[in-house]
């Protein structure tokens, strides 16, 4: 875990939370949820060992593989 | 659209080039010449093959879907569900690549000239100041595009300065190794050239739509002939041991020196990269808003902002260790990557597009 990132997201996401709030109110369900699930998203990956954890990196990496040997010289 | 702004087409031409070049083009000498050392320059013009056929693409699914954006588009070809796999694809693809350039970015600032600031002040602060130009507008972004990007290009003209040093018979031999090595240099400039498709999410912006391929068009004129330019001006002063800088251009900027006077103009050099990355990142933030927004058909984009740029910021700290897994996955994924998702994907849908029509038409 990297607490100082996680501090930041926690921060800025309660920031986030407080300045939309009054609008948010008058949107949709689905508006709402949305922008909720969204935040919740960033705030769980950030618990994570992000720097280390395997991540979309990976993922391309591991599909586009068996390419890496046309420009390996 | 969700953004009732409109732009006009050198506004779109402006904030395209940026979005291309601003990462690409301090590390493009080292990787072009890693593979065909003085033959560096000709990877250039055979990225243009991709670059037309992908603003043919854009353009063409436009004309026949005019006012909406692939997501949209999508959905309207291979039906809702598939299309909505399509549309993720994308989203997922850009916030991806938005997170790779702030760390790219940061990785030099830090790495060149704020040793001690640490990473994520320098990534939060530009994804901050971009998320404020996104939620703004596009008209706001494309106003940002039309002061900043003269900015980002006018330093490189300062490159002729070096023109008593450089040394024109590096050039020579031209294609002593074959056509491979230039093949191979090419994979990473078709690949930034093929996110030329970005203009597919301005188009429906555009005040006059019928003129987005012409403007298309010269964004990549301009592109390639930076591209060109670039290359040359770094193959004359350092030769082929351009392959062994991590930033070429940082070397030929520091190497300028006018009677003594105008000097260090690295300095210049990172006010100009640090303009170029912000509109860089704007527009793909405001690529992975508008497709999450229109994935999800939400009412407005604005509130999801912010979020998306926090999204931006775990995801450029993601799996990046430090800044050689960064080079590596740029050199060897990459090329293969912005392809597959910015040409194949739109190549396959234009296909089905056309043939349903015909399908339809024959009836």
């Amino acid at each position: 875990m990297n607490l100082v990132l996680f501090s930041f997201v926690t921060l800025a996401g309660l920031l986030i939370l407080r300045l939309e709030w009054t609008k948010m109110k008058a949107k949709k369900t689905r508006d709402k949820s949305a922008f909720f699930t969204l935040l919740l998203i960033v705030w769980l990956l950030s618990i994570l060992d992000l720097s280390n954890a395997p991540g979309p990196l990976t993922f391309f990496e591991a599909i586009f593989r068996p390419f890496r040997g046309w420009l390996e010289k | 659209m969700l953004d009732k702004g409109k732009i006009s087409g050198l506004q779109m031409a402006m904030l395209l080039y940026p979005a291309i070049m601003a990462t690409f083009f301090l590390t493009l000498p080292s990787s072009t010449a890693y593979y065909a050392r003085n033959d560096m320059w000709m990877a250039g013009i055979l990225s243009a093959f991709f670059g037309v056929l992908v603003i043919y693409i854009a353009t063409k699914l436009h004309e026949l879907f005019p006012g909406e954006t692939i997501i949209q588009q999508s959905e309207h070809i291979i039906g809702v569900l598939p299309g909505k796999v399509i549309g993720i694809l994308f989203f997922f693809y850009s916030i991806h690549v938005a997170g790779l350039i702030t760390r790219m970015y940061a990785e030099f600032v830090t790495g060149q000239f704020f040793f001690k600031t640490p990473l994520l002040l320098i990534i939060a602060l530009m994804v901050l100041l971009a998320s404020i130009a996104v939620r703004g507008g596009i008209e706001v972004m494309a106003r940002c595009a039309v002061i900043f990007t003269p900015i980002f290009i006018f330093p490189l003209l300062l490159l002729l300065l070096l023109f008593p040093d450089l040394e024109l018979h590096n050039i020579f031999p031209v294609l002593s190794r074959g056509i491979l090595p230039v093949l191979q240099a090419t994979a990473l400039p078709q690949a930034w050239v093929s996110e030329l498709f970005f203009i597919s999410f301005f188009l429906p912006s555009l005040n006059s739509p019928a003129k987005g391929r012409k403007w298309g068009n010269i964004t990549l004129a301009a592109v390639l002939l930076s591209i060109i330019y670039v290359n040359l001006i770094t193959l004359f002063l350092l030769g082929p041991d351009a392959a062994n800088k991590t930033y070429p251009i940082l070397v030929t900027f520091r190497y300028i020196s006018v009677n003594g006077i105008f000097e260090n103009l690295e300095s210049l050099l990172l006010a100009m990269w640090i303009f170029g990355n912000f509109i860089k990142i704007c527009v793909f933030l405001y690529v992975a808003v508008v497709s999450f927004t229109q994935i999800l058909r939400l009412s407005d984009y604005r509130p999801v902002v912010f979020p998306m740029g926090i999204l931006a910021i775990v995801l450029s700290f993601w799996g990046i260790p430090d800044a050689s897994v960064l080079g590596e996955y740029i050199r060897y994924v990459g090329p293969f990557e912005i392809p597959a998702v910015m040409l194949l994907i739109p190549l396959m849908l234009l296909l089905i597009a056309l043939m349903r029509r015909s399908g339809t038409a024959k009836k």
